[in-house]
């Protein structure tokens, strides 16, 4: 095995290229780093803006990224419309680049959630600066933290080898931990950092010992070899265990059902902000290792168990997180734990797109690419929205206190109406075509069973149940801001930075409603290479 | 697969009845004259007077975990070291992938910017005082 | 011809407007509020005219292939795909915008008008505390109208068709603290509900058979509609009366009416804008832009006119009853519509559309007056009473001047602008053939829309007579107060009294100008004919006839108006009236349609609503499913807070515990195993173990015994067997699968027949 000193000795230095946008935010987080600890002053607000030019030159870094990967099908409209309708796109034409001896694949899957996790940044950045000055407790080191956990997202994404996955993960996990304790005089945040962490180490621990069982039996953890050995070794039970291990652990950090418990604990105590950004970034940044390992490697039944595969297992997961998360969220009184149960049952849905991918349906990785951008948009703008709201001393996170927001704050009133609809997956909004992609592409997953099982068709019309009762507490605060009468005085935080982050997520949000083609194009031609 | 585990459940089983027939037999054969010095509990010579929670200050876990990761950071150094005359061509060629006679930086500049992030994380710690005693 | 111009800036405006008054208007000056609406309606006006004088004009002058227009091609919507059964068409839909002459008459006429009455709201609205928000409804109501007028395909259309059902629902309950104006906008909601709910159903049949939503789209593929059936009538039948419920539904026609009248609840200027010149219209332009689709459905198209003649009386002989100005407006603006309809339904789509903007200009210079005079008497009780008014000329003499120059204009004299527009229709209504339709039914038609003319120039001179000579008939102290309008208010009536006077002459019908056609309709049928029409034949000698008739009708109408009621209600008029008392109060309430409509529709609906809201909903839903749900949510709640505790030790039991469960699940052996008999070669069966069931099929740890004969003993074998029978019979074949690792064993059994019958 000397394959890794071959790659080194051809090392080129081009191949940075690919990864410009993760080099660019682990340098701006050190650069952050370094400027907080050295410079002089208390208030640590202007990191800010060193960490959203970070995130700027991160854009830019994903642009010339995607752009050197190529486009898949050159110019050609039609043949990526039709790929939309479901024809096999020229998968011999999707480029990608693997480095570091196949630990590390660039290719504009990679790229687009790259683009997922900065959009994620970005208005967390934004949130927080003036969150923690409101709160009384400024810590520049939140700035580099969220850079830190953005690296290991783009890690992830990019990760080709479980032992990439497993770095990824981790380094996107401590340093959220950590961030979900920022707030140290709060109590309640240092409950749900600890949770948080007993939780995730318990997860790691699941996830090694199912990487070790899976490299025990097919002598490689290179999700490509994996792939190819499993048909053969599929039949041996250590290997099912490592690969329901792995899920289990993935389980974790998305926050799937039975494994959701820490989320809504976390998700109330954590910094708003940094409950927006585990919620949107690093549930993305899990589900774009899922469609990496599951979705892709390990798709079209190459694993032989039960009637689909680990989809089998999936799908059961699926059904779980979408119905107790929608039925758990109708009772909450506090919007961000409402809005945590919400989150876990959107990774329910979600959790379709990846089962369709793994049967094979080609609409289901845009699908889940197309949700992930859009969810990212209205989560955190949601929680914007919360954090926005309260002051020191006084979150103003029960539904009463919203009540009349319509006529105090009408464009803040707006802005959330616009976060829950697409919540909801209610037109003229990104969340309606998020989950009418999903359910199309379970459909067309359906259809490729032919008739087979009546699994994908039974997991859309739960799906489709769940999503009309979780109208219900979405709308819930809606009518609570617009036809209840006003409780009492809202001082709400005055921040530009906030501002601009609201306006912007709500603007998106109602633009990949309205003119949906454009993203869904992009998400079309980022596929899994190899 | 399953009897192949038999002997060793059969040693557990046996292990638990001689441990437990032993205890009872303790019990229920051995004289019992219990005095307040007998009863009392007993730690390897030190008092068992004052609370048992003791306070430690969170220093020591602090420095002992700063040391714990930079010990960490630095064993990284040796599977490095061990192939460092083959990735910069001072050493046998193994296969043709240096060019002829000249040495490649590739894993210094590797190893080199590892330690550069190490030495930022270092300046910070000491920066924050974390390093120190007060 | 067509070419590219950025059209989205004409509703563009309109609904950023919107959007700064609605978001921020309540923290601006009155005066900003009024200049941005003001402004908004303005630019989009201007952007109008600008498109249609240097755009539209010169290609249609140019004249050549196809439909002159201006496109904005927009944004790619959606894209997906039909299924049919011949396999799957590739759908794209845009959202874009196209200005050809048919809509260029509508836009220019929602800019113009609506820029003149937005101007005059900033007058009449002045002393309202939600200032802000009128002019945001308002704009956002011109913007979507702009929406529906421009959009190139049913869906935008359909989008801008709920964008003003929905400020218009907003603006008649503007004033919502008195419930009765609440209820007019829930009712107007309501009703339009009905025509929406059609208009879909027509869009979702027309989307069915061509596979388009586009107009073009749809033109394309009207063979496709033609050629097919639906419940033994030819499919262009029910997706053109779909169509024409939907148009039913927002142009106040029988049986859909209703709503209007009670729509007046709004303020004035909205009655003006939305209730007479604009949003009703929009039934009559729906028509005339699926003219291609009606044309090849008679028999919808006499309906069409039927209903349209039928409405035109019945809202006649109503409006001669009314005592409240904006009522008989109402009324009125019911009755016109309903001679547009006569007008497209006769195939005379370019008469129709003609009407529809003569009208809107003097109806809502009409609307416009009688706001400006019951602002003059706001301090009466009832403002709108025309029994309580009487003399107002002399007090308000830019008003009765406008005011009479409108009621000429809608009693059809010449030369004002409904003189030739009512009359294209009528003549039109007289030719009227069509395949499949008696040659007396256009004589009909014409017959009672005759008359429904005559009776509105009954009823309008009446309200004329009644408000503007005489005395002043109402309390001394409303007298002192009476006053004319301000400025920003009598401009606009100047302006449109202009146009009431000016915009017929573009419809001059042909035989009077030896055969040339008229501008407008030249306009509207250039190239290939957005708007198509059925021929016309008729000879010029009977055209005067019906002219002169028309013109007769109007003059009579007036000349017993003002035998009546000249200078105030005669005593003889009053006893009259109180002769024909039953009459007279059958009329005055509306021929009870209101209360027949609650006795038939409304009271049974309730009753059934009742019953099902008793049995359904309190019985059914709230004891026993709700109860069970409550139960259940309750219990299952009860349960997850016991493990979601907020204890780190509980969560990891239950991860623990589901964690043992999944491995269990998945790693659990198979319970059952088929047999599947394959023939192979003569008398030899090959055999195979299938795992159907969760688990691993074929997992090495597994030993398999097979027994291919009961008499036969086991042997041992992999999942696979070939069994060999000498002789043809029955046989059970037998399994038994033992798991080492789980230490359990199945057996399954199946007979097989081999060979012979």
């Amino acid at each position: 095995m000397n394959g890794w000193k071959d790659s080194l000795g051809n090392f080129d230095p081009n191949a940075l290229m690919y990864q410009l946008p993760f080099l660019l935010i682990v340098g701006f987080g050190l650069l952050v780093l370094v400027l907080e600890a050295f410079s002089k002053g208390s208030s640590k607000r202007w990191l800010m803006w060193v960490a959203v030019v970070g995130i700027a030159a991160g854009f830019i870094g994903a642009y010339l990224a995607w752009k050197k990967l190529g486009v898949m099908v050159p110019g050609d409209a039609q043949v990526v419309l039709d790929i939309a309708r479901g024809a096999a796109p020229p998968s011999t034409d999707i480029p990608y680049r693997e480095l570091f001896d196949g630990m590390l694949i660039f290719d504009r899957f990679g790229v687009f959630m790259n683009i997922v996790f900065l959009v994620g940044a970005l208005l967390t950045v934004l949130l927080v600066a003036d969150y923690m000055k409101e709160h009384g407790f400024e810590f520049g080191e939140v700035f580099a933290l969220i850079l830190f956990a953005t690296a290991g997202m783009m890690l992830l994404a990019a990760a080709n080898d479980l032992i990439t996955v497993f770095l990824g993960l981790e380094t996107m996990s401590l340093a959220v931990y950590v961030l979900t304790g920022s707030w140290r005089r709060s109590p309640k945040s240092a409950e749900a950092a600890m949770k948080y962490f007993l939780m995730g180490a318990f997860a790691t621990g699941l996830l090694l010992y199912g990487i070790a069982l899976i490299y025990g039996v097919t002598g490689a953890t290179n999700l490509h070899t994996i792939a190819t050995e499993a048909p053969k070794v599929g039949s041996n039970p250590l290997f099912l265990i490592g690969v329901f291990l792995v899920i289990v652990a993935f389980g974790f950090k998305i926050a799937a059902v039975p494994f959701h418990m820490w989320a809504p604990d976390a998700y109330e105590g954590a910094p708003t902000p940094v409950t927006a950004f585990m919620a949107a970034g690093v549930k993305a940044a899990a589900f774009a290792g899922l469609l990496r390992f599951f979705g892709h490697a390990l798709g079209n039944e190459r694993l032989v168990w039960g009637p689909a595969g680990w989809g089998s297992l999936m799908w059961l997961l699926a059904i779980v997180t979408m119905t107790l998360g929608n039925l758990s969220a109708l009772r909450q009184d506090n919007i961000k734990r409402m809005l945590a149960y919400s989150s876990i049952a959107h990774a329910g849905y979600l959790l379709i797109g990846v089962v369709a991918a793994g049967f094979g349906a080609k609409t289901a990785q845009p699908a889940v690419l197309f949700y992930l951008l859009a969810y990212t948009f209205t989560t955190i703008g949601a929680f914007g929205v919360v954090a926005w709201l309260g002051n020191r001393g006084d979150e103003r996170l029960l539904v009463d206190d919203w009540a009349g927001l319509g006529s105090r704050h009408p464009a803040a009133a707006m802005a959330m109406t616009i976060f829950m609809l697409s919540l909801a997956g209610m037109p003229p909004t990104a969340g309606f075509f998020g989950k009418f992609y999903i359910f199309r592409a379970a459909m067309e997953a359906h259809q490729q069973l032919a008739g087979q099982t009546g699994m994908m068709m039974a997991l859309v019309v739960i799906a489709v149940v769940n999503s009309l009762i979780s109208v219900y507490y979405y709308l819930r605060i809606v009518m609570a801001m617009y036809f209840r009468e006003p409780a009492r005085e809202t001082s709400p935080l005055r921040s530009p930075a906030v501002a601009l982050a609201l306006i912007g997520s709500a603007l998106f949000v109602l633009q990949m409603g309205l003119l949906p083609s454009r993203y869904l194009d992009m998400a079309t031609q980022s596929l899994i290479g190899r | 697969m399953l009897q192949s585990y038999l002997p060793a459940s059969v040693a557990i089983l046996f292990g638990l009845a001689f441990a437990g027939l032993f205890l009872a037999g303790a019990i229920l054969l051995g004289p019992k004259r219990d005095s307040a010095v007998k009863l009392s509990p007993f730690e390897c010579g030190s008092e068992p007077i004052g609370s048992p929670r003791v306070r430690f200050s969170v220093k020591f876990y602090q420095v002992a975990i700063l040391f714990l990761v930079f010990d960490i950071e630095s064993a990284f150094m040796y599977p490095w070291a061990t192939v460092f005359r083959d990735i910069s061509c001072t050493g046998a060629i193994v296969r043709g992938i240096c060019t002829a006679g000249r040495t490649s930086y590739v894993g210094f500049v590797s190893m080199g910017t590892f330690i550069a992030v190490l030495v930022i994380a270092l300046a910070y710690v000491w920066k924050k005082k974390a390093i120190g005693w007060d | 011809m067509t070419s590219d111009f950025p059209l989205y800036l004409i509703p563009l405006l309109p609904l950023i407007g919107a959007a700064i008054n609605l978001l921020f208007g309540k923290r601006l000056s009155k005066d900003t509020n009024h200049y941005i609406a003001i402004t908004a309606v303005g630019g989009a006006a201007v952007i109008a005219i600008h498109a249609c004088v240097s755009g539209l004009w010169p290609l249609w002058k140019a004249g050549g292939p196809g439909t002159p227009s201006l496109t904005w091609q927009g944004w790619e919507w959606l894209h997906g795909a039909a299924g049919g059964g011949m396999g799957e068409t590739a759908v794209s839909l845009k959202a874009a915008l196209v200005l050809d002459p048919l809509s260029a008459v509508m836009v220019l006429v929602i800019t113009l008008i609506g820029f003149l009455i937005h101007l005059y709201s900033a007058g009449y609205m002045a002393e309202d505390k939600r200032y802000a928000t009128y002019f945001g409804y308002l704009n956002l109501f011109t913007g979507a109208m702009l929406i529906l007028v421009l959009g190139d395909s049913l869906p935008v259309m359909f989008v801008g068709w709920e964008g003003v059902g929905l400020c218009s629902y907003l603006l008649i309950g503007f004033w919502f603290d008195v419930d009765k104006n609440a209820n007019a906008g829930r009712k107007a909601f309501v009703v339009n509900r009905i025509g929406d709910f059609a208009f879909l159903l027509g869009i979702f049949l027309t989307f069915y058979f061509t596979k388009s939503l586009s107009f073009s789209g749809v033109r394309d593929g009207v063979g496709e509609i033609t050629g097919s059936r639906i419940w033994g009538a030819p499919a262009q039948f029910w997706i053109c009366l779909l169509f024409f419920i939907g148009a039913c539904g927002k142009s106040a026609q029988i049986p859909l009416y209703v709503w209007l009248p009670d729509a007046m609840a709004g303020p004035t200027p909205v009655s003006a804008l939305i209730h007479a010149a604009t949003m009703v219209t929009a039934g009559v332009y729906m028509i005339a832009r699926l003219s291609f689709l009606y044309v090849t459905a008679p028999t919808v198209m006499a309906i069409v006119a039927g209903v349209g003649a039928a409405t035109a009386l019945f809202a006649a002989i109503i409006g001669f009853a009314q005592n409240d100005l904006k009522k008989v407006l109402a009324y009125s603006t019911v009755s016109q519509l309903g001679l547009m309809f006569v007008g497209v339904g006769t195939g005379n789509f370019t008469g129709g559309v003609f009407h529809l903007m003569t009208h809107a200009f003097f109806k809502a210079g009409l609307f416009l007056g009688a706001g400006s005079v019951m602002h003059a008497l706001h301090h009466a009780k009832d403002p709108g009473d025309i029994r309580e008014m009487g003399g107002l000329r002399r007090k308000l003499p830019i008003t009765h001047i406008t005011f009479l120059i409108y009621c000429i204009a809608i009693a059809g004299i010449p030369p004002l602008a409904g003189f030739f527009s009512k009359d294209g229709i009528l003549a039109g209504a007289f030719a009227f053939t069509a395949p499949g339709v008696p040659r007396f039914y256009g004589h009909l038609i014409w017959a009672v829309s005759s008359l429904a003319s005559l009776g509105t120039a009954v009823y309008m001179f009446r309200l004329y007579f009644l408000t503007f000579t005489g005395k002043f008939r109402g309390d001394h102290h409303v007298e002192t107060h009476l006053h004319e309008s301000p400025a920003e208010m009598t401009i606009p009536l100047i302006v449109l009294g202009l146009g009431a006077m000016a915009v017929g002459f573009v419809g001059i019908p042909a035989f009077l100008r030896s055969h040339h056609e008229p501008l407008f309709v030249r306009w509207l049928s250039s190239g290939d004919a957005p708007v198509q029409a059925l021929a016309l034949h008729m000879s010029s000698s009977r055209e005067w006839l019906l002219m002169a008739v028309a013109t007769g009708a109007g003059v009579i109408g007036i000349i017993v108006a003002a035998a009546l009621w000249l200078g105030g209600p005669r005593p003889a008029v009053v006893s009259l009236g109180n002769g024909l008392g039953p009459v007279k109060k059958l009329v005055a309430s509306k021929f009870y349609i209101d209360e027949l409509y609650d006795l038939v529709l409304v009271r049974p609906f309730r009753w059934l609503c009742m019953a099902v809201y008793q049995i359904v909903d309190r019985f059914i839903i709230e004891t026993l499913l709700l109860g069970l749900v409550t139960t259940l949510v309750d219990f299952s709640g009860r349960a997850l807070r016991l493990l979601q505790n907020g204890h780190v030790q509980r969560y990891m039991v239950v991860t623990t515990m589901a964690l043992a469960a999944i491995l269990w699940f998945g790693m659990r052996p198979s319970d059952e195993f088929t047999v599947q008999p394959v023939m192979g070669a003569q008398n030899t069966i090959s055999l195979h173990a299938n795992a159907h069931d969760y688990g691993t099929p074929n997992a090495p740890q597994r030993k398999y015994k097979w027994k291919c004969a009961t008499d036969d003993p086991w042997k041992a074998g992999g999942p696979d067997k070939t069994c060999e029978y000498p002789n043809p019979g029955k046989y059970e074949v037998q399994l038994e699968v033992h798991d080492d690792l789980w230490g359990t064993s199945n057996k399954s059994s199946k007979l097989i027949r081999v060979g012979g019958d």
